[in-house]
């Protein structure tokens, strides 16, 4: 949050905004298979009418950028909530064990606070 | 050869589209000033009329400005017209400079037969803001006094906008806590009001309870007297409007439409970045247009945002086998089919007949015969009651099955404050692609009959993809048939259900309106025929998740279910009527080939009491008992990952805010 609010003063384009920004997490799974990766996140970025809206960023598995999907955030409104109940979802195939998960830029700016993967036995 | 250019001449003539026709008319050469104060309505309509009258394919433009619209138009109910001669016309601002300032309880536009005509790039607000708003700072205990303090830049409660007249009693409205919306339970007639320092002392018809102390609270201005949307089509063929913003009503409406309606980057709510409350339209009406629209919002508004809809009408009589007497109505034509429901019986398979119908004739009393092809069974005649309907006033009704277009929302945001941000109830088909649903009273989209308000029939081909539904009270994503006393266990006409890849979040956060829709249900696939729910989230739903009824050819896949039933809830008599079980995870009910596949459960709430409720009268129900498996959550917090910034390197931490 700070560091929103701190770009937001020095009318500094939003964090996620810069064109090669990107949020890794390493991520390690029991076996190989679909998952969904649930994401808590905030997106108060507007549009030039100020009007709140959707980001993209694009999803890039174990660094295979070729095969990146998008992910979409709706509009959260404020920095620096990351409201449980406004989260957002999306699948990625993943490896046994070890793995990158990383979110890339797209359009907007978007942050990332945490992902939860459910596996089951 | 001097024959044959005359009679291409004529040809371009006749055809009336020679390109060098075309013209744009500048509404500052007939008046228009733009300055925000002078009256630019009348120079504006003139303009509209010329370039209308001028030909097709013509432009009226509007420079950046603020136009006051002070004098009503043709008629009292909206300001301009645009003309049956208009034909390919543009009406255009220059993109977020041109401006009306309204008085509001007017429409800018009415599309009055027009074909192939555009509105773009205009700004409507209001020239005196009819709403004043606060917050409430005391509620004096024994009495019906509150004290607001009114937030900065609104007008005083005693401004005549806001007093009582004959036709207007103010009233408070109350949000919600942590919703942008009013509270319906809370809507209290202002008796009077008396300055008390800074503050406003306002007694109300009720004492209020202290909880309500800081609350937000508004008075909307009885210039709004009437729902007014920013353009309403009459018999218009093909309409486009793109990058409008509506701050002081919005909607449209699109009855007897046909073609075409074109939304893009079309806004009705408050202006955003700031703090004003209020009402704000939607769409009303029945059209046979395609509708599209892309990158709209329609916010906060005092009933459903966007009701699609079609006449379910009583049958007053039946003076031949092949005929049924009703209403007259523009929603039937010949060609048309329509379908006969038994509506005194929730239970009867209410798809009585269906049949084309052959001829339309006048009637007396302002009735029309609608001759069908074949004859029908009619048990029921006579004049039913107007909604709420009661259930037992006997007559059958009538729906048409062809009348509803096709609806496609990209990227678009629903939000109410009271009823249900998207309903349509009659479509041959309805595709939701990234769009956002969210704060309601009753249910978030509803697809398909509700017979409580006598309107129907049906939504086909319904897919909605990755979209998001959350904090809506009754059921978050509604597709089937809504009635008064049950649900009906009849019909399952509604072919071709496809809902993947949404999040469904934190529903039954509040009472429903009416107690009939069950409360924080996320997504109810009823009288659904082949339907397929997979990839899907549910978070945080006190009742059934996901609620089946009266469908077959149901597959329910993949789907997360998260923090399900943390607190408590008993389910309404609707439920009850259909054996819909809210302390499921997942409830089935009078259903056919169901099949549970692949779904996980993570950090259920202590009141869940079965994954799967399989309800009488059902069959072949695959999976109920190994369809959804508990699943162990991983967390993997932003701030333990690894930030990468090729270039300019941030001067920050790496905290994951990439």
């Amino acid at each position: 949050m700070q560091w929103s609010s701190m770009h937001r003063r020095r009318r500094q384009p939003q964090p996620m905004a810069a064109p090669d920004s990107a949020v890794t997490f390493a991520v390690t799974v029991p076996m190989a298979g679909r998952y969904p990766l649930i994401i808590t996140y905030d997106n108060a970025s507007t549009d030039a009418h100020g009007e709140g809206s959707a980001a993209t960023q694009r999803l890039i598995v174990n660094g295979d950028a070729s095969a990146a999907q998008l992910v979409t955030y709706p509009y959260t409104g404020a920095w620096g909530r990351f409201n449980p109940a406004l989260l957002t979802m999306t699948w990625a195939t993943l490896k046994a064990g070890a793995n990158t998960v990383q979110f890339a830029h797209d359009t907007n700016a978007v942050s990332l606070q945490s992902i939860l993967i459910p596996t089951t036995p | 050869m001097r024959h044959t250019c005359v009679m291409a001449i004529l040809v371009l003539l006749v055809a009336g589209r020679i390109p060098a026709s075309a013209a744009t008319f500048d509404v500052k050469t007939l008046g228009a000033r733009g300055d925000g104060v002078a009256d630019d309505a009348p120079a504006i309509q003139a303009t509209i009329d010329a370039a209308a009258k001028g030909g097709p394919g013509n432009t009226v433009l509007i420079p950046a400005g603020s136009y006051a619209l002070l004098s009503p138009g043709p008629d009292r109910g909206f300001y301009f017209r645009i003309p049956a001669e208009a034909s390919g016309l543009t009406i255009t601002g220059i993109a977020s400079k041109t401006t009306f300032l309204v008085a509001g309880g007017r429409s800018p536009f009415v599309a009055d037969r027009c074909s192939n005509c555009t509105i773009r790039d205009i700004i409507v607000d209001f020239k005196t803001m009819n709403v004043t708003q606060g917050r409430i700072t005391a509620v004096e205990p024994g009495s019906k006094s509150i004290t607001i303090a009114l937030d900065a830049g609104y007008a005083a409660p005693t401004e005549a906008i806001f007093t009582a007249h004959d036709r207007y009693k103010p009233r408070l409205r109350i949000l919600s806590a942590g919703r942008d919306s009013f509270d319906w339970t809370l809507n209290l007639e202002i008796v009077s009001v008396t300055q008390r320092g800074t503050d406003w002392v306002l007694e109300l018809e009720r004492e209020l309870k202290q909880e309500q102390i800081g609350k937000r609270a508004f008075i909307w201005g009885s210039q709004q007297g009437e729902w007014c949307p920013f353009i309403e089509c009459r018999g218009t063929t093909n309409v486009t409007v793109e990058r409008v913003a509506d701050y002081a009503g919005g909607g449209f409406a699109g009855g007897g439409s046909a073609g075409t309606l074109a939304f893009t980057n079309v806004y009705s709510g408050p202006p955003p970045g700031t703090n004003r409350l209020g009402f704000y339209g939607g769409h009303q009406g029945h059209s046979r247009a395609q509708v599209v629209m892309k990158h709209c919002q329609w916010l906060t508004s005092n009933d459903d945002d966007v009701n699609e809809l079609t006449e379910l009408q009583d049958i007053r009589a039946k003076p031949a086998p092949n005929t049924i007497r009703i209403r007259r109505s523009s929603d039937y034509r010949i060609g048309d089919t329509v379908a006969i429901w038994d509506y005194a019986n929730a239970n009867s398979a209410h798809m009585r007949a269906s049949a084309v119908i052959a001829q339309i004739a006048d009637a007396p009393d302002n009735c029309q015969d609608l001759v069908l092809d074949r004859d029908v069974a009619v048990e029921r005649t006579g004049k039913g009651d107007g909604p709420p309907p009661k259930w037992n006033d006997l007559a059958d009704r009538v729906v048409n099955l062809t009348s509803g277009g096709t609806w496609t929302l990209i990227d678009c945001a629903f939000s109410s404050s009271f009823a249900h941000p998207l309903l349509v109830k009659s479509a041959a088909g309805i595709t939701m692609d990234r769009c956002r649903i969210y704060g309601s009273d009753m249910s978030g989209f509803c697809g398909g009959m509700q017979t409580y308000w006598n309107e129907g029939p049906q939504c086909r081909n319904v897919t909605i993809t990755n979209c998001v539904f959350y904090d809506i009270d009754g059921i978050s994503c509604f597709l089937g048939i809504e009635v008064p006393n049950g649900v009906s266990s009849g019909s399952r006409d509604q072919d071709n259900l496809v809902i993947e890849n949404n999040v469904f979040l934190s529903g039954g956060n509040h009472p429903v309106w009416n107690g009939i829709t069950p409360r924080g249900v996320a997504l109810f696939v009823g009288n659904a025929h082949v339907a397929s729910v997979k990839n899907n989230l549910f978070a945080g739903f006190p009742n059934a998740s996901l609620a089946v009824y009266s469908s077959d050819q149901v597959t329910i896949s993949d789907n997360i279910f998260l923090r399900s039933h943390q607190t408590a809830i008993t389910g309404n008599r609707w439920e009850r009527s259909a054996n819909l079980d809210p302390t499921a995870l997942i409830a089935i009910s009078a259903a056919d080939q169901v099949t549970v596949h692949g779904n996980i459960l993570l950090n259920e709430g202590p009141f869940l009491k079965k994954l799967v409720d399989v309800a009488v009268n059902t069959s072949r129900i695959d999976g109920a008992d190994t369809g959804v498996a508990h699943g162990t959550a991983h967390l993997y917090e932003a701030v333990h990952a690894v930030v990468v910034h090729a270039s300019p390197p941030p001067a920050a931490p790496a905290d994951g805010r990439s």
